[in-house]
């Protein structure tokens, strides 16, 4: 028992350093949520999302005035698919007599760096250790969070303008390592910005979904991502050392 | 949009992203086999990413310069590894230095 503790400890202090990363971020982001127009508890609830990717896709179609709930779940729900394949190796990484509880709150506030934080541990890893590894980033996001949404008022008028390109900035830092690694990602991103500019500039596809009284900005942009996603697997399928290759870094 | 409508489409993400988490660890076992799938599920994060960098990225401050001095700036600090909050916020910074300084040249209102 006592062992199994400090499991949980170990896990938590292995985690610390994903905490003092997340911390930032979510503040930056929740800064964001709150000049957007979120009053304090929407913001709570868009920390517990805990999802960077997630909250922009919510930021972005959120202001651009998108009201069907079903468009912002499917976005996010595409965007965030890969935690399948996260918890398809996970689960072959947990001892195999974790209790189930275990497994669901580890499950629940697992993301990518704890991922692959727990992927370079040698051998099987218990649920307590992998708890406590998910837990102290979990607490650093959510302490960014409402301290971000609690000092937004304290920022002055003038900078308020430049700060819509601080999103794009946490975005563009997500993308450029993947991409710098490994050239078939790198394609893909240059696919996106041309297929995404091909999508704007046909005005004919904005007025007809307009015309079906949907906001014609999220769906261009899923139509975008998934397309592009689906171009490169097709020209450039990922072999199975590349793609160990890519997560590590990630 | 009237705030029921945000609480709704919020608790509805949250539930979404807790669900998404947490229901394979319980009943996937087997591995994904198929070669366009995996390949499919490693490129969705950089493209829905770059989707949602683009072209939105332009139109995010008050001139579209100041926002491609941002976006250079950012480009080029994460290209040299810097962290994600050291790139935002130096993304926000040249972006706010090129706006002050096309103020005071009067090219910007």
């Amino acid at each position: 028992m006592i062992e199994k503790n400090n499991d949980f400890r170990r896990g938590f202090k292995d985690g610390i350093p994903i905490a003092l990363a997340y911390l930032p971020i979510s503040m930056a982001i929740a800064v964001d949520a709150v000049l957007a127009g979120l009053n304090f508890s929407m913001a709570q609830i868009f920390g517990i999302m805990y999802t960077g990717s997630g909250q922009g896709i919510f930021l972005n179609y959120f202001k651009k005035g998108e009201t069907i709930a079903l468009m912002y779940v499917f976005m996010l729900f595409i965007a965030n698919f890969r935690y399948v394949i996260f918890s398809i190796s996970m689960s072959q990484k947990m001892k195999s007599d974790t209790p189930t509880w275990q497994k669901l709150l580890f499950g629940v506030i697992n993301t990518d760096e704890v991922y692959v934080l727990a992927m370079q541990n040698q051998g099987a890893l218990s649920g307590k250790y992998l708890m406590g590894l998910a837990f102290s980033p979990f607490l650093g996001y959510i302490l960014g969070n409402t301290t971000g949404s609690l000092v937004t008022g304290l920022i002055p008028d003038i900078v308020k303008p430049v700060l819509g390109i601080m999103l794009y900035g946490l975005f563009i830092a997500m993308v450029i390592p993947s991409a710098k690694k490994s050239r078939k990602i790198l394609f893909s991103v240059v696919i996106t910005i041309i297929l995404s500019y091909i999508l704007e500039a046909i005005p004919i596809i904005g007025k007809t979904i307009s015309s079906w009284g949907i906001n014609p900005a999220g769906i261009t942009m899923i139509t975008c991502a998934v397309s592009a996603a689906a171009i490169c697997s097709w020209i450039a399928p990922i072999e199975e050392k590349e793609l160990s290759d890519i997560k590590e870094e990630e | 949009m009237n705030s029921q409508n945000i609480y709704i489409i919020l608790i509805s993400m949250a539930i979404t992203m807790i669900a998404l988490r947490a229901i394979p660890l319980l009943f996937f076992k087997k591995k994904i086999e198929n070669k366009f799938l995996k390949s499919f599920f490693t490129y969705i994060p950089s493209t829905v990413l770059t989707a949602l960098i683009v072209p939105e990225v332009f139109s995010s401050t008050s001139t579209p310069v100041s926002a491609w001095a941002g976006v250079i700036m950012a480009v080029v600090l994460s290209y040299f590894g810097r962290g994600l909050f050291t790139v935002s916020a130096c993304a926000v910074i040249t972006s706010f230095i090129t706006e002050v300084i096309m103020r005071s040249m009067g090219i910007l209102n």
